[in-house]
């Protein structure tokens, strides 16, 4: 009985959308009301309302979480400011979500990798576990399952030991058999604490997360594809040793964990009264099948992002990686170039480039976007969008996943000037903010050369994509002409940034193709 | 601590009745069910609970001990818990907002001990919801429909083993009841319904047949019901007229008094449907010779799509259904709209909607 409470799963749907209104009723309608019916039968739930059901059982029921920084709108949102520093708050006027729940739940359904940060206590393991839970293991596998990150944690304690039998009796190296940890082969890993584990256990780790297989005594065990969570009390990557980079590059998502709100604290205690916890009765109609979770990473992969959004998420990216005093050619303006020469950040002249570093987005961090990066970020839009019961990703999905995605990728330039302008600071400290607003300027600064109408780059390369078959030489001359024309035009500006200089290297790279075509056309006419 | 019932109408619950043995066996069980439905926020009155389970739980509790005593404790609980949730709801009990849903425990549940100690939370939960839904319809008339179903259980065959049968006369049951607007599905499921309980859903209990009693007479009469029943206007049990064209009824009325209009609706047609829309909202109108509803749209209703199924001039001479008659009533109409069966017609300064049908005769066709 007292379980009940924790056993109401939506049954209304969890994202009533406008649709279109139908003339035909069902009678069946008769028997739902404030009465609640027990399923007879397996209802065939479509698997992103099943995603909702578990987000609202999750906040509802097993995490106190009465937070929602993940926000939309249906219209202007009520707003109230406060405090000094004019914090906004705003009361979102569409279903807004709390993105420490949000977050694993959209990992568990893409299958990557999810870093939960922050202090003892907020329950990041219990989420992890949860998430375990509705994949279907039980709890008892789930416990035994857990890595527990600690400083004599070794590769074999992480990954396996060799059979003493086998190890006595082989002759050669691959008679030796492997006792393969269980977790290995698991479609839900959970690494608690994961900077504590020793640097040379961590590079075991990183071949397991990066390439899906262990390796001990040069046998293979070949993982299945698997949701991970990793936590961590110390969101910069420290604790007992220091998490090679590698390894923190292959962390998809960072969510923090909030602190707890004690208005709450009467839930707690009728937690305590109740003698129950919410993992131990997790209702079985959000449990996920292994088929169903393969069925909703395809489902998620074949939403659609639109054209227009996806160059807004390419002009974004293209702010970060250019930096104009690292070389003289141009495919080497990049920071990459800079960081691979090992010199002090002191000896770069930015000022020399006599661009305004306030608009220069740039200048905010000290490195760009890998390709690894923008994939897991393409990933996350479309799973947010599959999330809100939409088939198309839109402006929102992204801007409220990619500071979730990027948490960790893009490293903050903390001395950037644009980080003493009146209200900056504090998004030294909260990178969520930061990217989101990162990804706000970048949107306007779109918008102000209206780039949705006016996109040379993009017409070209569309141009581009219908093929050079048959191409006449004089098509090919005077796209080659429009090219030039452009870069002129470009050049007349004079400064120089991210976004431009990956047009004017797409243009560079479109000049070469029609120049080899038309060498090709005119030598064997 | 035991919810102690209190007092009520009917005085307090007999000690040695079922419910209150059943209640004294499982005193600590039942005792942690209020508790931890008070903690997890329900607004739960233990005195209207003890009045609800004086009223209403023990009757059904009694009428089990006499059919099934092995089912008392299964169904005690089952009826316990849901109590729970919806004297808290204000759904049951002596606040409850719907009279007809208190005397659905009261009077129709005790009729259906037989399927109910069968499964009893799902069969209170969907005469519960049944009759709340009913309730909520202006047109429709849940106290028929708890007589109907009453009357079916009370002849319900003991050894059936599920109460499926019994769930699916009660969606039928509902449409005769007034919600017209679920004809359609009503329809499909008497179709899946066997001969006898058909007939009997239908108002032709055997005493009715009366020489029906074998399968082939049950088989033509049924056949001979369902070619009546593709008339939307003609009743089961009334015999065919000569077709005339009359005002069956009206729907609808300003939102002041209790209706769903706040401003007098325009109606049109789209496919198969008659729309309704005024200022603020559009509903879907549907009238058949049960009942007649107003369905507001959930999403974007569709376009209007014009049909030449009627004709009515200023002085209110009607065509429709191949029939032309004067109806001085609808002169001087605001508007209408017709699909095959049924014509709505709006006048100036009203929010109510005249419906005009063909009764008798072959329906007309577009």
């Amino acid at each position: 009985m007292v379980r009940k409470r924790f056993d109401q799963v939506s049954k209304a749907p969890t994202l009533p959308g406008p649709g279109r209104a139908e003339g035909h009723f069902d009678v069946g309608e008769l028997y739902r009301g404030p009465a609640p019916i027990e399923a007879r039968e397996a209802v065939t739930t479509r698997l992103d309302e099943k995603l909702r059901q578990a987000y609202f059982w999750v906040t509802n029921h097993a995490i106190i979480n009465p937070f929602y920084d993940v926000e939309y709108n249906a219209g202007p949102p009520k707003e109230y400011t406060f405090g000094g520093q004019g914090i906004a708050v705003t009361l979102p006027s569409d279903q807004s979500y709390s993105s420490y729940v949000l977050l694993p739940l959209l990992n568990l359904a893409v299958r990557r990798r999810c870093l939960l940060v922050g202090g003892p206590g907020r329950g990041k393991t219990t989420i992890a576990m949860l998430m375990g839970l509705l994949s279907g293991y039980s709890l008892r596998e789930l416990r035994r399952a857990v890595q527990h990150g600690q400083p004599q944690m070794t590769v074999s304690d992480l990954l396996g030991n060799p059979l003493p039998s086998s190890l006595l009796a082989a002759k050669e190296m691959d008679e030796i058999k492997i006792a393969w940890r269980r977790w290995l082969g698991m479609r839900v890993k959970i690494i608690d604490e994961y900077n504590r584990i020793p640097t040379r256990t961590q590079s075991a780790l990183l071949t397991v997360m990066a390439d899906n297989y262990a390796e001990v005594y040069d046998q293979i065990y070949e993982c299945p594809k698997a949701a991970w969570y990793l936590t961590a009390n110390d969101d910069a990557g420290g604790g007992t040793y220091q998490v090679i980079e590698a390894l923190r590059d292959r962390i998809d998502v960072v969510v923090k964990a909030l602190h707890f709100n004690t208005r709450f604290l009467s839930e707690l205690l009728a937690r305590i009264e109740d003698d129950v916890r919410p993992e131990e009765v997790v209702p079985a109609e959000i449990i996920f099948t292994p088929a169903e979770l393969e069925r909703m990473e395809r489902e998620i992969l074949a939403v659609e992002l639109p054209v227009p959004l996806r160059r807004r998420l390419e002009f974004f990216a293209s702010h970060f990686e250019f930096l104009e005093s690292s070389a003289r050619q141009l495919e080497y303006l990049t920071k990459d170039t800079f960081k691979l020469s090992g010199l002090d950040r002191g000896t770069l002249a930015l000022d020399e480039t006599g661009k305004d570093a306030l608009a220069d987005l740039g200048t905010q961090t000290h490195n760009g976007l890998s390709v690894r990066a923008l994939m897991t970020s393409l990933v996350f839009v479309k799973a947010m969008a599959y999330f809100r019961a939409s088939r198309v990703v839109s402006f929102e999905d992204v801007r409220q996943m990619l500071p979730f995605v990027l948490h960790d990728k893009l490293v903050q330039n903390a001395d950037a000037p644009w980080f003493e302008q009146r209200g900056n600071a504090a998004l030294r400290i909260d990178q969520v903010s930061w990217i989101r607003r990162l990804f706000d300027l970048s949107c306007r600064e779109y918008d102000r050369l209206d780039r949705d109408r006016d996109d040379p780059v993009e017409r070209m390369t569309a141009e581009f994509s219908g093929g050079l078959e048959g191409l006449e030489e004089k098509v090919v001359r005077e796209r080659l002409v429009t090219i030039e024309r452009t870069l002129k035009e470009w050049s007349r500006g004079g400064k120089l940034y991210g976004h431009l200089y990956d047009d004017i290297l797409n243009l560079k790279y479109l000049h070469q193709r029609y120049s080899n075509y038309l060498r090709w056309v005119t030598c064997c006419p | 601590m035991t919810p102690s019932p209190r007092p009520s109408p009917q005085g307090l619950l007999d000690r040695e009745s079922p419910l209150a043995l059943e209640l004294e066996r499982g005193r600590e069980h039942y005792n942690r069910a209020v508790a931890v439905a008070q903690r997890r926020g329900l607004r739960l009155s233990t005195a209207a609970l003890g009045v609800h389970l004086c009223e209403a739980v023990a009757p059904i509790v009694a009428a089990i001990a006499r059919l099934a005593p092995a089912r008392v404790p299964p169904v005690t609980e089952a009826l316990f818990e849901l109590s729970l949730e919806l004297v808290a709801k204000d759904v049951v009990g002596p606040e409850s907002r719907r009279p007809q849903v208190r005397a659905a425990w009261s009077q129709l549940l005790p009729r259906l001990a037989r399927p109910l100690a069968l499964e009893p939370q799902r069969l209170a939960s969907a005469v519960t919801n049944a009759v709340h839904n009913l309730a909520l319809e202006p047109s429709a008339r849940p106290e028929q429909w708890m007589r109907e179903l009453g009357d079916l259980a009370e002849h319900w065959p003991d050894s059936s083993p599920e109460v499926e049968p019994l769930l699916a006369c009660g969606k039928v049951l509902a449409w005769r009841a007034g919600m017209a607007h679920w004809r359609g599905s009503a329809l499909q499921i008497w179709d899946g319904l066997p001969d006898p309980l058909a007939l009997a859903v239908l108002g032709w209990s055997e005493s009715k047949t009366g020489t029906l009693a074998d399968a082939r007479a049950l088989s033509e009469r049924r056949q001979a019901l369902r070619t009546r029943l593709a008339d939307p206007w003609a009743l089961p049990e009334v015999t065919a007229r000569a077709p005339a064209l009359r005002i069956v009824g009206s729907v609808g009325s300003f939102r002041g008094f209790g209706g769903p209009f706040v401003s007098p609706p325009m109606v049109y047609a789209s496919g198969a449907t008659l729309w309704a829309r005024d200022a603020e909202a559009t509903h879907s109108l549907h009238a058949d010779g049960f009942g007649k509803t107003l369905r507001r749209a959930v999403g974007t209703p569709p376009e209007e799509r014009p049909s030449s199924l009627a004709r009515l001039d200023a002085e209110g001479t009607v065509t429709f259904g191949g029939l032309t008659a004067r109806v001085p009533a609808l002169a001087h109409a605001r508007g209408f709209a017709a699909v095959e069966h049924l014509l709505a017609v709006t006048l100036p300064r009203s929010h109510h909607i005249l419906l005009v049908a063909r009764l008798g005769g072959e329906p007309c066709r577009a």
